[in-house]
């Protein structure tokens, strides 16, 4: 998954370097990221940070990275994704849906600089868009809820709803529907990314309302925490939150079975959940339009799950978005996702 | 527990810290000087707070860090506005956001450490009483100090002689100074006690309501506070009204939420409603949202309105203070 957004990254700066020509080569690429929570928040942004590291990492002295945390979604990121694109930089990832409008608006007066801009649905001639099938995932994880949930309640904590959010929620709900058709979800919104205590607050909530799973879509670390202390389990999102729910932990009830938060390193460009890789259909492709290749793995098991739990590669169709080197790389993501196809 | 004792541990728990915040800031504010720099020293309760109970593994002493930690905070920015007269909105922002930076370089080896939480007081039989026992004997120890730190303010402000010259610094400076009083020292010592009180909720904010560190945890929660001062129309006992508003109206909408759910099962609707429902409820959901905001400020405009006008802003807020001019 952290391998997702860093081949993007990769393949995007690549591109633009053989783009600019050979020429060029020893003038450094100024590459510009956006985030939207602290890069130290665990989740979402600190993903996208470490595949700005691995591009650096990569890349060396050829590129110079530049980034901008906490940019609040609207007129504020236009004035950052603004000052990033004038000071020279010609490729700047926008990392959040709500910076959709600011970049095509910035885009369209900088047109010889390069965007790539997170799960949005608008594109222009430079502006290209990537996005993983996360829903995939929460599928999946949708299924392995409904199998250990008792009391067949699962609260999921959503941030916004926005189709990727909302999409999210519907997958999830119908994966675990396929295992018990009378499994119902209870849904709060924070409408924040990322509030560490209004999501405790959420988790909280759920959970003295009956859920006994947790799942979210918020990037912070604090619902795992909670699910931990009331001994439940709980998903987390966009990076692997482990660390946050580890121990497996003895409940006081008298079946003596110890409870374990259980963690996805899920969605992010960098790390996804899960993804059902055999499905990379092409009849998604006209719709969804990933960028070129994406890669999810899952997080680390407390315990190996009945099902296998190791990386799985999942390279969906790629977006037709950019120029010879994207249709290049979808010859071979459609090779590879037809060799790793798997009956999942 | 049942669920209303579980909402209203919750409502505590997310009012707390903006209680405490709060208070500190409407001495600052009742002593003239405005600090929009709440956040900013929060944070850096919060920061330091974890830090040293991280070492130590000691609650007290991750408190007391994080008290010094804010007034430390506070004392930059007394500095610069009654040192040097700078300007105090300007200097203000400048602090939340040195504090916002600040609080992750401290915290930059801190992420996904973990500390155990302060939990609620035992009492041997108090608190196993059916009801009142886990609400009324059961919280945290920090509840209890912001109580006491309310009725302790009120009383300040209200019945003490310090109290007295405190307010007549921050409503007429001048006259004040001219009595005699040292207008910069009795504000330097409000700033500390607001400084004290924000690192107190920072620390509140990281050893108990989400016993974590990450960077810019505190998430507005300073700015609420300061937005409750001003609705509270600088009022101890309003204030404690209006963060308790804030918090039931913030964790009630969050059930209410989790709640919907359960009504569609026995509403029969024709199809296009189903169809129309997700948009609706995308409404509902927005409206909910909002509501901790919008309910707070409309009730403490009321009851500021009804109660008239008598004394409630700080005639000098704001104003800077020079005893040479």
């Amino acid at each position: 998954m952290r391998r997702n957004f860093i081949a993007l990254a990769a393949a995007a700066v690549g591109a633009l370097a053989i783009g600019a020509g050979v020429a060029t080569a020893q003038q450094k690429l100024k590459v510009g990221f956006v985030y939207v929570g602290p890069v130290g928040d665990f989740g979402w942004s600190y993903q996208h940070d470490e595949g700005r590291k691995a591009v650096v990492a990569r890349y060396g002295d050829r590129v110079e990275t530049t980034f901008v945390e906490k940019v609040s979604e609207g007129p504020d990121a236009e004035r950052v994704i603004e000052q990033l694109a004038r000071s020279g930089h010609k490729l700047i990832f926008t990392t959040s849906f709500g910076y959709m409008e600011p970049t095509i608006k910035v885009a369209q007066r900088f047109p010889n600089v390069w965007f790539e801009h997170a799960t949005g649905f608008k594109r222009a001639p430079n502006v290209a868009t990537y996005d993983a099938r996360f829903y995939e995932g929460r599928y999946i994880i949708g299924q392995i809820a409904a199998k250990m949930s008792k009391s067949g309640t699962i609260g999921y904590i959503g941030s916004f709803p926005i189709p990727e959010v909302v999409a999210g929620i519907n997958s999830f709900m119908l994966g675990a529907q396929s295992v018990r058709p009378d499994m119902k979800i209870k849904v709060v919104w924070v409408n924040s990314w990322y509030d560490p205590g209004k999501e405790a607050d959420a988790a909280k909530t759920l959970i003295s309302q009956g859920a006994d799973i947790i799942s979210q879509h918020t990037d912070s670390a604090a619902a795992m925490q909670v699910a931990q202390e009331r001994g439940v389990f709980a998903f987390g999102q966009a990076s692997d939150m482990i660390k946050f729910g580890p121990k497996a932990r003895p409940r006081s009830s008298t079946t003596g079975r110890r409870t374990t938060s259980i963690a996805w390193a899920s969605p992010s460009r960098a790390s996804g959940p899960p993804a059902r890789c055999g499905t990379a259909s092409t009849r998604a492709r006209s719709r969804w339009r990933p960028t070129r290749t994406c890669r999810t793995t899952c997080g680390r098991w407390p315990r190996p799950p009945r099902r296998r739990s190791s990386p799985r590669r999942c390279i969906p169709s790629s977006a037709r978005s950019s120029a010879r080197t994207a249709r290049r790389s979808s010859a071979r993501a459609r090779a590879i996702s037809r060799t790793s196809r798997s009956p999942a | 527990m049942d669920l209303a004792t579980a909402i209203l541990l919750t409502v505590v728990t997310a009012s707390t810290p903006l209680l405490l915040a709060a208070i500190g800031e409407l001495v600052v504010e009742r002593s003239g000087v405005l600090n929009l720099g709440v956040e900013g020293m929060m944070i850096m309760g919060a920061a330091c707070g974890f830090a040293a109970t991280l070492a130590t593994g000691s609650h007290v002493a991750g408190v007391a860090v994080a008290m010094l930690a804010g007034m430390a905070m506070a004392a930059i920015f007394g500095l610069l506005v009654l040192g040097l007269v700078a300007n105090q909105v300007a200097c203000g922002l400048a602090l939340t956001i040195l504090g916002l930076g600040l609080s992750g370089l401290v915290g930059q080896g801190m992420v996904g450490q973990k500390i155990d939480p302060v939990g609620p007081i035992d009492i041997p039989w108090l608190g196993s009483l059916p009801v009142v026992g886990k609400l009324v004997f059961g919280l945290d120890p920090f509840v209890y100090a912001s109580f006491a730190l309310v009725a302790g303010t009120w009383w300040f402000l209200s019945r003490s002689r310090a109290g007295l010259v405190l307010r007549a610094v921050g409503d007429n400076h001048a006259s004040a100074h001219a009595l005699g009083h040292d207008v910069r020292v009795v504000r330097f010592a409000a700033l500390m006690f607001g400084g004290a009180c924000a690192g107190l909720a920072g620390a509140y904010v990281a050893l108990v309501y989400t016993p974590f560190w990450v960077t810019g945890m505190t998430a507005g929660r300073g700015w609420i506070a300061l937005a409750l001062v001003v609705f509270a129309s600088w009022r101890p006992w309003r204030l404690l009204f209006g963060a308790y508003l804030f918090g039931a109206m913030s964790i009630g909408q969050l059930h209410l939420q989790a709640m919907r759910g359960a009504l569609p099962d026995f509403l029969v609707l024709p199809g296009q409603f189903w169809s129309a429902l997700p948009y609706a409820a995308t409404i509902v959901v927005l409206v909910l949202m909002a509501l901790p905001y919008a309910a707070t400020i409309v009730v403490l405009v009321l009851i500021s309105r009804s109660r008239g006008r008598r004394g409630s802003e700080p005639a000098m807020l704001g104003t800077p203070f020079s005893p040479d001019r």
